[in-house]
């Protein structure tokens, strides 16, 4: 008997008890263990099993041979892996005190920093790294360029992280069978791939598919078709208007909003035309528009994605307006009534239809990148004596001016004293890197602004605990050790201790990071 | 020359993750008032604006390190503390040179008083051993302890006993209580090693396929200690500091003035911190550079309290000479004295004598045939390739021998840094699993174990 065997039976007998299994005998070994074991005092069965096993289960595990696999190792990482050089130690450390939740805000920074720099994460943060954008896909575009060849190998490897794993083939034909035989996750990194590569190529891709794909699936792929987006596209988009689902025909109707020359850009056109029309103004008597909203949505309306039922406390004629509004470049206006923004704008409210209007022209501004018109709408809006309906946009509208534009106006309304509450919402607004003279102008209006809000309580302190910590990621790094000089102490501030704190510590911690980069 | 410790060598202090973060978030000089370090680099200390109305006063000797600070947590050390010396770390300029401020004094002094009477004790029971009055007072204590020890290990025989005459098929339902009451025993007569051998056996249950064997299996490495010390006399000495050593008996620091030390550059190859409710075991594997012997040292702390020996990070070397528990396979030792290392390079030198999968093992078995009770030693593996195998992990080497991986480990940062390709890894091997203690990565060496 072998001695494997011995021990299985000895680990039988004790499974079941001695008391049980008092007639079994020990089995016999005929290895060298024999002499040893002779000696165990058999009288004494629990004395006997448990001296057996002693001996035998040391022998076992002395013994023990390493199993040995004949299938072949995975193949390994080529040496493509050095690709890019990987940051540094002390950068890495950056990574890895954000990926254990301290200031996590900073992330986005950071992946952006690396990847400016032609840098590669290092291997050893690659899975918390990959974890990260498993939870957070916000994150997974930035996190692509900067995991080097060992990242995207490693997440071949795991299912969790397969959306970063596509690394498309660069010949069509091997893309061709990815894109039909990957995983969710997989095909969307690859059409996006495509798309980025070769419009045409996308496209044909998602065509040859499109029958077949699962609907739950046809809305996210088909907005893919954003990056490269052109007229070609349209005939396909024409047809997904028809689709059964409504957030296909909604994706549809989105891109195709954004090409300024497409049929439904046109048709939306054409809608507005018959609802608005311009009365110039004369002498003592300024300019209208006269609106005539439509009065019934017919199908081609709706075909084209306006929606029948209106938001809560909102007319339908003014929701129809707004949504075909929205569609149509603002500048058409400017250009049939030769018109400026400012004097459209200003017409329109003084009619009845003001907020349909605006609101279709600020969703018109962003959806067509339209500064003018955006800057006008701005201005109109804001700073005002009361909150106006644009209010959701503001955010977007500053997006679509230049940052020195931006700026300009940001620091314009900083300077109108009537109403900080409005300025406040549009430093929050203003969510690019701000240059450095702008910045010292932000802090330095702050410093004042926190203390009259102390004073004030409510809804003027809550708002700028909320403001105050996000700001820190927009002011250069560089102003760590300025930005706050006129702004109260730590005993004077308060409520908005908290605020100041986590301003101060993230800004530091972009500064550190900053030099930490540049070392 | 006094240390400054790095920003890691900080956080590397902290009780939990948590005061970590809370020590970093108060890292901040807006935070802190009257900073200041005395001339000869030892005190540092600062006053840190709470909640309330009176700043904390938090000072740090440098030397130890050690910590004082007047707010309230129990957490140690605090995360003032940690704040201090994390501010430190990041901007030294910010403390200002002076005198001690009173509350710094005060608490120097208390710990020059405290150091001092600790001295004189120690100097009382040096002095002491040599009287024969005393040492006939001494086998007097060594004769009640080792008589407490039979009757533990009585109890414990029979318990054995009681257990494999039922059939050890009945352990999957036996409460916890069926383990804690015996060794709890084992702990009143004063043989923890013993008890805590006993309340590992509570967790073998649940941990699978082939449970009965490795419960078969320690309760025969137990019988075979009850059965030895009776006849501990007719063992040789080396066999009985062995079982001394496993009933936790082991001799102590003092007892081992005389076992000469072993002098070396000792690269830390690994180390693994265990969380108890109430004891923190931290377990440091090095590799002597010259000598090419491994020892373990192990440190304890009470619950958040720091480990009182700092050690040079995984992959650095520490300069000292060690002493080795006595023992058939002498594996724990000490650490005797130490010096600043010969060379400061922190870049990681693969240590000569890295094993294939199939020479580890056999290592393994040669340190069992001498002392069947050992738990696990220390593989330093040359050329090994991590890959999944099933749900688990495994290495593999060039001949296709392989070792798997423990289940608890998570492999995906060993594959991330090996690409699959053979690699050099440290590791801990308990003869089931392979527990990766650190693999080589370029120049340096990546701890695999942090907590």
């Amino acid at each position: 008997m072998t001695t494997h065997a011995t021990w299985n039976a000895i680990v039988q007998r004790a499974v079941l008890g001695t008391e049980r299994g008092a007639a079994a005998a020990i089995p016999e070994v005929t290895s060298d263990l024999k002499s040893v074991l002779d000696r165990v005092d058999s009288s004494d069965a629990e004395l006997a099993l448990l001296s057996t096993a002693a001996i035998v289960s040391a022998y076992e595990s002395a013994g023990r041979l390493p199993a040995r696999t004949s299938s072949p190792p995975i193949e390994a990482a080529t040496a493509e892996a050095d690709d890019q050089p990987p940051a540094s130690i002390g950068v890495a450390r950056f990574l890895v005190t954000m990926l254990g939740g301290v200031n996590s805000e900073v992330l986005r920074e950071w992946f952006a920093a690396v990847a400016a720099r032609g840098w590669r994460v290092p291997t050893p943060m690659l899975p918390s790294l990959l974890d990260a954008g498993r939870g957070a896909p916000y994150l997974r575009s930035a996190i692509l360029p900067i995991l080097g060849a060992r990242g995207r190998w490693l997440a071949a490897r795991n299912d969790d992280w397969s959306y970063a794993a596509a690394n498309p083939p660069a010949e069509d034909a091997a893309l061709r069978v990815a894109w039909e035989t990957g995983t969710p996750e997989e095909r969307s990194a690859i059409l996006a791939h495509a798309r980025a590569r070769n419009a045409a190529l996308g496209r044909a891709l998602l065509e040859s598919t499109w029958a077949d794909e699962a609907p739950s699936q046809r809305a996210s792929l088909a907005a893919l078709l954003a990056t490269g987006l052109s007229l070609e596209d349209e005939p396909f988009l024409e047809q997904a208007l028809d689709d059964r689902r409504q957030e296909v025909r909604r994706a549809a109707a989105e891109l195709l909003g954004r090409l300024d020359r497409s049929g439904l850009v046109a048709r939306m056109a054409a809608r507005a035309h018959t609802a608005l029309s311009w009365k110039p103004g004369r002498l003592l008597k300024k300019a209208e528009i006269i609106v005539e909203p439509p009065k019934e949505l017919d199908a081609t309306a709706a075909r084209d994605g306006v929606e029948k039922k209106p938001p809560h406390m909102m007319g339908e004629r003014a929701w129809w307006l707004t949504q075909i509004v929205a569609v149509v470049p603002p500048r058409v206006w400017s250009e049939k009534w030769n018109a400026t923004p400012d004097a459209i704008i200003s017409a329109a409210a003084a009619g009845d239809w003001t907020q349909a209007l605006t609101e279709g022209w600020a969703a018109a501004a962003v959806l067509h990148r339209d500064a003018a018109w955006a800057e006008s709408l701005l201005a109109t809006g804001f700073p005002g004596e009361k909150p106006t309906s644009l209010a959701p946009k503001l955010s977007e509208l500053l997006g679509v001016l230049a940052a020195d534009r931006r700026e300009a106006f940001v620091t314009r309304a900083l300077r109108d004293v009537r109403n900080t509450d409005a300025a406040v919402t549009l430093v929050a607004a203003a969510d690019h890197s701000w240059s450095e003279p702008f910045a010292r102008a932000v802090l330095t209006w702050l410093g004042p602004r926190m203390v009259a809000a102390l004073k004030a309580g409510g809804t003027a302190e809550w708002q700028l605990r909320d403001v105050i910590p996000r700001l820190a990621l927009r002011v250069p790094p560089s102003l760590a050790g300025v930005a706050t000089k006129n702004w109260p102490t730590n005993e004077e501030a308060g409520g908005l201790a908290g605020a100041l704190d986590r301003f101060i510590s993230l800004l530091t911690f972009r500064r550190e990071l900053a030099e930490e980069l540049d070392r | 020359m006094i240390r400054v410790l790095t920003t890691d060598q900080v956080l590397a202090l902290a009780p939990d993750p948590t005061s970590a973060k809370a020590g970093s978030a108060l890292a901040t000089a807006r935070k802190w008032a009257r900073l200041g370090r005395d001339a000869e680099g030892r005190m540092v200390w600062g006053e840190c604006q709470g909640s309330g109305a009176k700043p904390y006063q938090t000072r740090a000797d440098l030397s130890e390190p050690a910590f004082k600070c007047s707010c309230p947590s129990r957490k140690f050390p605090c995360k003032h503390s940690l704040a201090l010396l994390l501010l430190l770390a990041a901007d030294a300029s910010k403390f200002g040179t002076a005198e001690w401020p009173e509350w710094v004094a005060e608490w120097a002094t208390s710990r020059q008083d405290r150091a001092e009477r600790r001295a004189a004790k120690k100097e009382r029971e040096t002095d002491g051993e040599e009287k024969p009055v005393d040492s006939a007072a001494r086998a007097k204590r060594v004769a009640a302890r080792a008589g407490k020890i039979s009757a533990g290990l009585g109890e414990l025989d029979l318990w054995l006993r009681d257990f494999v005459r039922a059939g050890i098929a009945g352990a999957e339902s036996r409460p916890g209580a069926f383990y804690e009451s015996v060794a709890a025993r084992l702990v009143d007569a004063q043989a923890p090693g013993a008890a805590q051998l006993v309340r590992e056996l509570s967790a073998i249950p649940a941990t699978g396929d082939g449970w009965h064997a490795r419960m078969l299996a320690r309760l025969g490495r137990l019988h075979l200690l009850t059965s030895a010390w009776p006849r501990l006399d007719t063992l040789s000495p080396e066999t009985q500091a062995d079982v001394r050593a496993h009933l936790g008996w082991a001799i102590t620091e003092a007892e081992m003035s005389d076992v000469p030390g072993v002098d070396d550059e000792w690269m830390v190859i690994g180390q693994v911190l265990e969380d108890d409710d109430r004891l923190r075991v931290r377990r440091t594997w090095v590799h002597g550079v010259s000598s090419g012997r491994d020892a373990l040292l192990l440190h304890f702390a009470a619950g958040t309290a720091p480990f009182a020996e700092m050690l040079p990070p995984v992959g650095s070397s520490l300069g000292a000479e060690l002493v080795y528990f006595p023992g058939s396979f002498p594996q724990r030792a000490i650490i005797r004295s130490r010096r600043e290392p010969k060379s400061s390079q922190r870049t990681f030198v693969r240590p000569p004598g890295g094993q294939r999968v199939a020479a580890a093992v056999g290592a393994f078995a040669r340190a069992i045939a001498l002392d069947p009770w050992i738990r696990r030693v220390p593989l330093l593996l040359e050329g090994v390739i991590p890959e999944q195998a099933g749900l688990g992990w495994r290495v593999r080497d060039e001949e296709g021998d392989t070792l798997p991986i423990s289940p608890r480990f998570r492999g995906w940062t060993l594959l991330a840094v090996s690409g699959a390709h053979p690699v050099w890894l440290s590791a801990e091997w308990t003869g089931e699993h392979l527990a990766p203690l650190a693999v080589a990565s370029g120049d340096t060496l990546l701890s695999l174990s942090a907590a």
